[in-house]
């Protein structure tokens, strides 16, 4: 799926840009007071989607955050950013539709923690997109339903199933941080936007 | 291409349920030695203390998304003015007992539990779960923060009005929800690189 990187527009920031947070606005100066927050989630962003390092490709790098983001927030303008951002929105959008659920579930390990687990269905992407997608951005994808909805059932294995499709460490620290991200962004963007349209004092 | 190998730790110490204990973690992808680390990494690092670290020293991988995420955090729990401290930590240890990041919990309910000095009710946190019963102030944080954390997000208009209702003012409800979301970062790496360990030992971070 490593087809040429996109050509972005520059925005001075994404989470002001998806949210609509103009110059000047309450939250524009709330977020403004505290300058190294919002400089550095900025930072965090350019540093994920600026530069294909460990050579993770760019457009690899928006489908999976268009698919965290579109599971995460679904509808939101945050999810519709990133989704404008891939190269095949239609099959983004199949992905989405099989990958769809509730969260946050799953087991846990701890003795006395095992009757608050919630078990639940692993999603394995479909034959067909799989073979568009390969072997090896299919085990992302899959490494990503996990991490976003039932993150509690983290364990060696599950982390050795996607090493086992030819991700290396650090490839693997850079996806963790991606998804990680993806998912903290558009939390972000929801509270702010829901405050955003709460008439701020 | 060769696949990272991931190491499967056999004979620790695992805690047996949500705590406020200091634990340890450990790595299951064995990260570069503090030796091995570039400057850039060391950079990356913010606090080069953080090189005895298991934790940052593999996610110094990838040093400029580290350095950024790291800056971040300081700042959305340390910055001067708006929610209280205790409040921040509060809704970090809210959103980790939600997720199930026995870890994160630890250290942020503990941190929670220092700056409000309300160690009983932040161990039913942990004990009880999000639901458990708390003040009215602590109840609005406590919903707000897992409202952000359910997937699809749930956060609304009537998270706002309680939040505004026991006395958060608009600085107050921003720190809030970029502390709340941040966990949602954090919870995700400690979980699935590594887990956590008794007793504490010089490994944790």
């Amino acid at each position: 799926m490593s087809a040429a990187p996109l050509i972005e527009t520059p925005v001075e920031d994404v989470v002001d840009h998806v949210v609509g947070i103009a110059p000047g606005d309450r939250l524009d100066t709330i977020r403004r007071a505290r300058p190294d927050t919002r400089n550095n989630i900025q930072a965090a962003h350019r540093a994920l989607f600026g530069a294909e390092t460990h050579g993770i490709a760019i457009a690899d790098r928006h489908l999976v955050a268009s698919f965290v983001a579109g599971l995460t927030d679904p509808g939101s303008a945050v999810a519709q950013w990133h989704r404008d951002r891939t190269t095949d929105p239609a099959l983004l959008d199949r992905l989405l539709e099989s990958a769809a659920q509730q969260g946050p579930w799953g087991t846990y390990r701890e003795a006395k923690l095992a009757a608050a687990g919630l078990p639940g269905q692993w999603w394995q992407v479909a034959e067909e997109e799989r073979e568009l997608l390969g072997e090896r951005l299919t085990a992302v994808l899959e490494h990503a339903h996990f991490l976003v909805l039932h993150p509690r059932d983290a364990r060696p294995k599950v982390l050795a199933t996607l090493a086992a499709s030819g991700w290396d460490r650090p490839q693997i620290v850079t996806w963790s941080q991606l998804i990680s991200f993806i998912s903290f962004q558009v939390r972000l963007s929801a509270g702010f936007t829901v405050l955003a349209g709460e008439g701020l004092r | 291409m060769s696949g990272a190998e991931v190491i499967e730790p056999t004979d620790l110490t695992r805690p047996e349920a949500f705590t406020q204990e200091s634990l340890g973690w450990v790595p299951w992808l064995e990260p570069a030695t503090a030796e091995e680390l570039t400057d850039r990494q060391v950079e990356s690092l913010v606090q080069p203390a953080r090189a005895n670290s298991p934790y940052f020293r593999l996610l110094a991988d990838d040093p400029d998304i580290l350095e950024a995420r790291t800056r971040a955090d300081l700042d959305i729990f340390h910055s001067k003015g708006g929610l209280p401290r205790a409040e921040r930590e509060l809704a970090a240890a809210a959103v980790s007992r939600h997720n199930g990041c026995v870890f994160c919990a630890s250290v942020h309910a503990r941190f929670a539990s220092h700056y409000a000095k309300r160690e009983a009710d932040v161990q039913r946190l942990l004990d009880e779960g999000v639901q458990a019963e708390q003040d009215e102030r602590w109840s609005a944080i406590i919903e707000a923060s897992v409202a952000l954390t359910d997937t699809p997000v749930r956060f609304g208009p009537e998270h706002v009005a309680r939040l505004r209702q026991v006395g958060l003012d608009d600085t107050e409800i921003t720190d809030l929800v970029q502390s709340a979301a941040f966990f949602n970062w954090a919870n995700r790496l400690m979980l699935s690189l590594g887990e956590p360990e008794v007793p504490a030992g010089e490994r944790g971070w």
